[in-house]
């Protein structure tokens, strides 16, 4: 068959159809990547475990939502802090003065609060820091409404 | 990468982006879909797209285009400079008619659930001062129907307010330096060049990595001449046609990317320069059943596209149809949206043509 249509009632199909499924589209990716507001954030960049203990990147590492910067930093020898630091107005507002749990692989949840200024320490001593598992890190809010 | 990803990467990216922020503004992020009310905070909104802009590499490389950009501009720098020339761009009135601009604005105005400031008249509007300059609070857009109209409308400003920033990507070159400046060049000479860079690419072969000789550029110039020029060796001298050539004979990846990657994307939007409102599902339903009869789409994709342009979110579309889920797990991957993106440009070609036909 050999449709023929009107080319300017064609042109608004087109622009229907463009705009329909590119917008459902834009939804479904905030969905997906993360950008839409979850309770759970995980962290893209994987820390590494040497012969002795995790070597975490010196930059710290970067939520997938990019709302969050962990760093790991030294309080002497039997323990350590993780530093959770929200990134941007969009971070601080989704993060700050609100409850957490931090997940560190299967073995370890510590829950905390973000200050106003939206930081977190979570000191690991050196019984959590046996337990934890960097390569997989993760934080969940507790309140889901922001 | 297969041959759908690859064109799912960036095909009609700015519909895809005017969707993104009429999700965004519209709080689709951060509320949930019981909520009525959304309040738009300019500079929160602002955060929001410029994070999308720099993090999501399909808007960094194929919208704002950061390979274009000479070091030490990064993609921050690329993101900034694309928010503030196609975003924040003021969008002219012509013939004292309201622009794109202005009737986004009169429909965010209608949403209004508080006080209402009175818009700045003494410059035209920017996409971005339409969207964020109405009423703060806000009745959401909740029905789809209603959502798309949002996006319509934003794609109106966009499809207008990008184009000279598209064209300057489209050419290889970067928009910074040819946006701005004494070397400015008029959205009219940059879609001219394109041609002309076109037609130069034709007469070399595409065997690119060298420079044209003067055969090459005065055909390309007879095939797709460009205002302001007599002759092609009067259009390479200028300092626009030596960047082009400079960057046809370039051997960096730069020239790859943008011929490759733009032209396969932003080049390939639909010139559908439609006046009347979208279609309803009713409206569309002829135009899918005769992509149906004519073996352009299959049933079941016909009633994916029906669900979404009813409003269905892409699952919700998907259903239950074997069909479907076996074409989007063998042939996309289990990428849903490359595969609507896909099925979205099969049907768009389908009606191209028979609108073209006599």
């Amino acid at each position: 068959m050999s449709s023929t249509f009107d080319p300017r009632d064609a042109a608004r199909f087109l622009r229907t159809l463009r705009v329909t499924t590119q917008t459902t589209i834009a939804l479904a990716d905030l969905d997906r990547a993360g950008e839409r507001m979850r309770p759970v954030s995980t962290f893209t960049a994987l820390a590494a475990k040497g012969t002795e203990e995790w070597r975490f990147p010196a930059a710290g590492i970067l939520s997938g939502d990019g709302l969050v910067l962990a760093r790991l930093e030294h309080e002497d020898d039997e323990a350590k802090v993780l530093t959770l630091q929200a990134q941007g107005v969009v971070g601080l507002s989704a993060y700050a003065e609100r409850g957490v749990k931090v997940r560190l692989g299967d073995g370890l949840q510590i829950e905390g609060v973000f200050d106003r200024d939206g930081r977190l320490h979570v000191v690991l001593d050196a019984d959590a820091l046996g337990r934890a598992d960097f390569s997989r890190l993760e934080i969940e809010l507790l309140d889901t409404q922001p | 990468m297969g041959a759908q990803r690859a064109g799912k990467s960036g095909r009609d990216i700015v519909a895809y982006f005017a969707g993104h922020l009429a999700n965004l503004a519209n709080g689709n992020d951060t509320l949930g879909d019981a909520e009525e009310i959304v309040f738009v905070k300019p500079f929160h909104l602002y955060e929001r797209v410029r994070r999308l802009l720099t993090v999501n590499k399909r808007y960094s490389e194929g919208l704002v285009g950061v390979w274009a950009y000479p070091p030490p501009d990064g993609v921050e720098e690329a993101a900034e400079f694309y928010f503030d020339r196609v975003l924040d761009r003021p969008i002219a009135t012509r013939r004292d008619e309201p622009t794109s601009a202005d009737n986004l604005a009169a429909l965010v105005a209608t949403r209004a659930a508080g006080p209402v400031a009175p818009p700045p008249r003494d410059e035209p509007l920017s996409t971005w001062k339409a969207l964020v300059g109405g009423p703060a609070r806000r009745r959401r857009f909740r029905e789809t129907s209603e959502l798309f109209e949002l996006s319509n409308r934003i794609l109106k400003c966009l499809d207008a307010a990008n184009r000279p920033y598209a064209e300057t990507l489209r050419l290889g070159l970067c928009p910074k330096e040819w946006l701005v400046g004494d070397d400015a060049a008029g959205v009219n000479t940059l879609k001219a060049a394109n041609g002309f860079l076109k037609a130069l690419k034709a007469k070399m072969a595409d065997k690119l990595g060298r420079r044209p000789n003067d055969e090459e550029i005065d055909a390309a110039f007879a095939a797709a001449p460009v205002p302001g020029a007599k002759t092609g060796k009067d259009f390479v001298a200028t300092p626009l046609g030596a960047a082009i050539v400079s960057r046809v004979a370039g051997q960096d990846q730069t020239y790859l990317l943008s011929f490759e990657s733009v032209e396969a994307t932003q080049a390939a939007e639909i010139a559908d320069e439609a006046d009347g409102p979208l279609m309803t599902q009713q409206e569309a339903a002829p135009y899918l059943a005769a992509a149906v009869e004519a073996g352009a789409i299959a049933p079941p994709e016909r009633d994916l596209l029906a669900a979404i342009m009813a409003g269905r979110t892409l699952n919700q579309a998907l259903g239950e149809s074997l069909f479907l889920r076996r074409r989007v797990k063998a042939d996309f991957e289990g990428d849903l949206a490359a595969y609507v993106e896909d099925l979205s440009a099969r049907t768009a070609r389908f009606v191209v043509a028979a609108a073209a036909r006599p």
